[in-house]
């Protein structure tokens, strides 16, 4: 029993990380062409990422926001809701928070950051509600929904910031928070913050949502087969709601830890695509917390790994998001396969070439 | 010499042998039976044949000569024709395009269908069908649509023909007819593979039968030579009883009632039309009708899958009309769906979480925000144990148990919460004969506790073992409703096909 298990574990850890090292041997290929040696290469990015105490902590600081994105998609994704808004959702969170960080005044610590996450969360929760609605109510597609609010959220803070909040210190950003809604650093030269914490306390919720609670079997037989949840009284238009608003939350709380952590205002256009990155991080993860926990802090090392690798090897830190957008089209295959049969298929025209 | 000739034939996926050294023999011009129980391996033995799956060992020779089948296709040109259990034709195309799909008759780059229809007109005389090419599918009968599968193989000469559990959707009538095709078929000179668990029909139109049990061949013998009796025997390996015996039904109070059901779709159509029945406490009442006439909109109607526009149903007195299904779990009635894969089972959950869907929030398996994993697994044992499921890792996915044992995960789930009432849709289809020895048996056994059940199947000797009241669906509404005991399946056989009046019959026929 123990052995077929674990032949099992080790079969869907392979499975799991085939793409990464597809997209790391393509990689090493374009590094190779650019004249640069990629073991040389990877090294010093594996170095720059988990060596020392400060580069560990810069990895896991890269990795805060995307956990928490990665979390809100999976819990969408994982009930077959294709939430594509994290990002719109993230932004009016991260909003919320800062809002309520520079106005509200002198409240003790612990209180104002709980009140500026809470925020974040009611106001995340409730801009998915709109998609949420709509998809329950009258069946409008979630993803197109999704996808045209983030405009709105984005260019809504942008609004605020550059006219009604403005700073007025040249550059688009709102009024600084209170230090009382710091969420404070762990050491002077990383900025890796309470943020982390927070994300991997989200993680273990969304963990035990999934495994304990009666949502999180719900999520799942809807993600499977949505006419059995149907049959067997799982109210699936309702629940498409609630999934929809639990991901928001989630969502707008990825967007708090950034304000409070570490921008501590709100700037507009803050998010280098954290809720996309969140995407491929929740394809990679397979829709488990646990493995969104790695796919994050991957992510972590390639991205702070990647200006060691420029700097100590010359190999350019863009060859990084080469290697991200390998990884999403390996993950594209590797759908193909569990879908389709791809690679049974490849190997039964194979093996017909070879019998001629 | 044999036709087919497989050798030390053996499947297995991963660890578990679908087939183990399968020594099947079919000889030339005769109907072979295949029987065996639902996850006994028929299914494996034939897609290796077809080229569907490929063997792990073992070897197939076709007319004497070994062979290697990679796809349908090479099986094709070999001679192996098959018609699946689900009919795979496009239903807004004709007889004769479907017939022809992927070898259209051409003229330059455009189809020749003057040619087509005259090439399966004279494909149907040759084997004496009575069908129309140019009939779109979506308008014919089931058994015409059977009859198409049947052509488009005959079309590509096979000589074998295999037909995977083919009476499954039809009528009396209907199955009558095809095995008067099947015999014609026969004196034509081609060779026929029958998969089926249905016993009398392998007794009425076979030569020779295979059994096969847990994926080896129990025995091969000639059908003259024995009784259904006997091969229920051999496919079970201990003694069947065809018919469960039931005691005198007491009857008690309504439990029950339909009034005046209606059902209109957004084009108008009734597909319900004023259906009217009381179930009483101590029975089982059974409906029967061709499929496609109502009777699975009556059961989504039902079990909350689908709003009526008009009538009502009671419950213990009380109007439970358009409940959704969570609540009409909670009073109490038990729900065996039509649709085992859709709507009873997640194939791709494990068989705790199937056997808790549903009951899912009660308190059962733990508090209202923590499931108890001991309790989950204490049910799953002892539901597996109760209702003798057999299952390869109780840790594993329902999509691996055999079509029996995954309806008995959904019997299970449904018997075990007590229900007063159980509407089971098709509780036997495509399951084998000991699993529906064992069903039956306890929707007997409920009604016995004075609980009772309401049950509808396609399957006419279901109806008539397990029913003590029949109502009979003719399109969308209740054409007649006869005693078990009084019938006989010609008589349920005729309200199936929409004839009241037996003089009718005999006047024309």
């Amino acid at each position: 029993m123990a052995k077929i298990n674990y032949k099992q574990i080790s079969k869907k850890v392979f499975y799991l990380i085939l793409p990464v090292i597809f997209a790391f041997l393509v990689g090493a290929i374009l590094i190779v062409v650019s004249g640069h040696n990629p073991i040389e290469a990877y090294g010093a990015m594996f170095r720059g990422a988990l060596v020392g105490k400060s580069a560990l902590y810069n990895t896991l600081f890269s990795s805060t926001p995307i956990i928490v994105t990665g979390l809100a998609i999976a819990v969408a994704f994982k009930a077959n809701l294709f939430n594509m808004g994290v990002e719109g959702q993230m932004y009016l969170g991260a909003f919320a928070a800062a809002y309520v960080g520079f106005t509200l005044k002198g409240l003790p610590p612990v209180l104002h950051v709980i009140l500026c996450i809470l925020a974040a969360v009611v106001v995340g929760g409730l801009f998915a509600l709109i998609p949420g609605v709509l998809k329950g109510r009258f069946n409008v597609n979630e993803m197109v929904v999704t996808i045209m609010l983030n405009y709105v959220a984005i260019l809504l803070t942008d609004y605020l910031t550059n006219f009604v909040f403005y700073s007025g210190e040249g550059y688009a950003a709102t009024y600084p928070i209170e230090q009382s809604a710091y969420l404070p650093r762990f050491m002077k030269t990383s900025q890796l913050n309470w943020a982390f914490i927070i994300a991997l306390i989200m993680a273990c919720i969304v963990y035990y949502i999934f495994k304990y609670t009666r949502l999180g079997f719900e999520i799942k037989a809807i993600g499977h087969n949505v006419s059995f949840a149907e049959a067997t009284g799982m109210n699936t238009r309702n629940k498409a709601i609630v999934i929809m608003v639990v991901s928001g939350m989630l969502a707008g709380i990825a967007g708090a830890g950034e304000v409070l952590g570490v921008h501590h205002r709100f700037i507009a256009g803050f998010s280098p695509g954290y809720g996309w990155d969140g995407m491929t991080i929740a394809l990679l993860g397979k829709n488990n917390p646990i493995g969104i926990l790695i796919a994050a802090l991957f992510f972590g090392i390639l991205k702070n790994g990647g200006s060691t690798m420029e700097l100590m090897v010359g190999v350019p830190r863009s060859l990084i998001s080469i290697i991200q957008g390998l990884i999403i089209f390996f993950l594209a295959v590797d759908y193909l396969n569990t879908e389709f049969g791809f690679m049974s298929r490849l190997k039964l025209m194979f093996r017909r070439k070879v019998r001629g | 010499m044999y036709i087919i000739e497989t050798k030390n034939l053996t499947k297995k996926f991963g660890d578990f042998t679908a087939n183990n050294k399968i020594n099947l023999q079919v000889k030339e011009g005769e109907i072979h039976a295949i029987v065996g129980e639902n996850g006994a391996g028929k299914s494996t033995l034939m897609n290796m044949l077809y080229g569907l799956l490929q063997p792990t060992e073992g070897e197939i020779y076709i007319k004497g000569k070994h062979v290697s089948i990679n796809n349908p296709r090479d099986a094709i040109n070999l001679g192996i024709g098959m018609v699946h259990q689900h009919f795979k034709l496009v239903p807004t195309f004709t007889i004769f395009e479907n017939i022809l799909l992927g070898d259209e008759l051409t003229k330059g780059i455009r189809i020749n269908k003057k040619k087509e229809i005259k090439v399966v007109k004279e494909l149907i005389e040759k084997y004496g069908f009575n069908i129309n090419p140019k009939d779109k599918i979506q308008n014919v009968p089931i058994g015409t649509e059977q009859r198409v599968e049947i052509l488009k193989m005959l079309y590509r000469n096979v000589d074998i023909l295999i037909l995977d559990e083919p009476t499954a959707v039809l009528t009396p009538q209907e199955v009558d007819e095809l095995l008067i095709s099947l015999n014609e078929l026969r004196e034509a000179g081609k060779t026929i593979i029958i998969i089926t668990h249905k016993l009398g029909e392998v007794k009425r139109c076979s030569d020779s039968v295979t059994v096969i049990r847990k994926g080896e061949i129990v025995d091969r013998v000639e059908t003259k030579d024995v009784t259904e009796k006997d091969l229920a025997k051999l496919m079970v390996g201990r003694d069947v009883l065809l018919q469960v015996e039931k005691p005198e039904a007491k009857i008690g109070d309504e439990l029950f009632s339909v009034n005046n059901l209606s059902v209109t779709n957004k084009q108008k159509v009734r597909l319900l039309d004023n259906v009217n029945f009381a179930v009483k406490r101590g029975e089982i009442l059974g409906v029967a009708g061709v499929e496609g006439n109502g009777q699975s909109q009556l059961i989504k109607v039902l079990t909350g899958l689908m709003k009526c526009t008009n009538g009502k149903v009671t419950y213990k007195d009380k109007n439970i009309t358009n409940y959704p299904s969570e609540k009409i779990r909670k009073l109490g009635i038990g729900i065996i769906p039509e649709d085992r894969y859709k709507h009873g089972l997640c194939r791709n959950m494990k068989i705790s979480e199937n056997l808790m869907a549903g009951y899912h929030d009660t308190d059962k398996f733990g508090s209202t925000y923590h499931y108890n994993y001991k309790k989950i697994r204490d049910n799953r044992d002892e539901l597996i144990n109760d209702f003798d499921i057999r299952v390869g890792s109780a840790d594993g996915d329902v999509g691996q148990l055999s079509g029996g044992n995954a309806q008995k995960v959904i019997i299970a789930r449904e018997l075990s919460m007590n229900p007063d009432l159980v509407i089971a849709s098709q509780p036997t289809r495509g399951v084998d004969i000991g699993s529906i020895e064992f069903i039956h048996k306890q929707l007997i056994s409920l009604r016995n506790d004075n609980k009772a059940v309401l049950v509808v199947s396609s399957e006419l000797s279901e109806i008539m073992n397990l029913s003590d009241r029949i109502i009979v669906m003719y399109k969308g509404s209740i054409i007649g409703e006869v005693n078990a005991k009084e019938t006989t399946k010609e008589e349920l056989g005729y309200l199936m096909a929409g004839i009241t009046d037996k003089r009718e019959v005999e006047n024309n026929g």
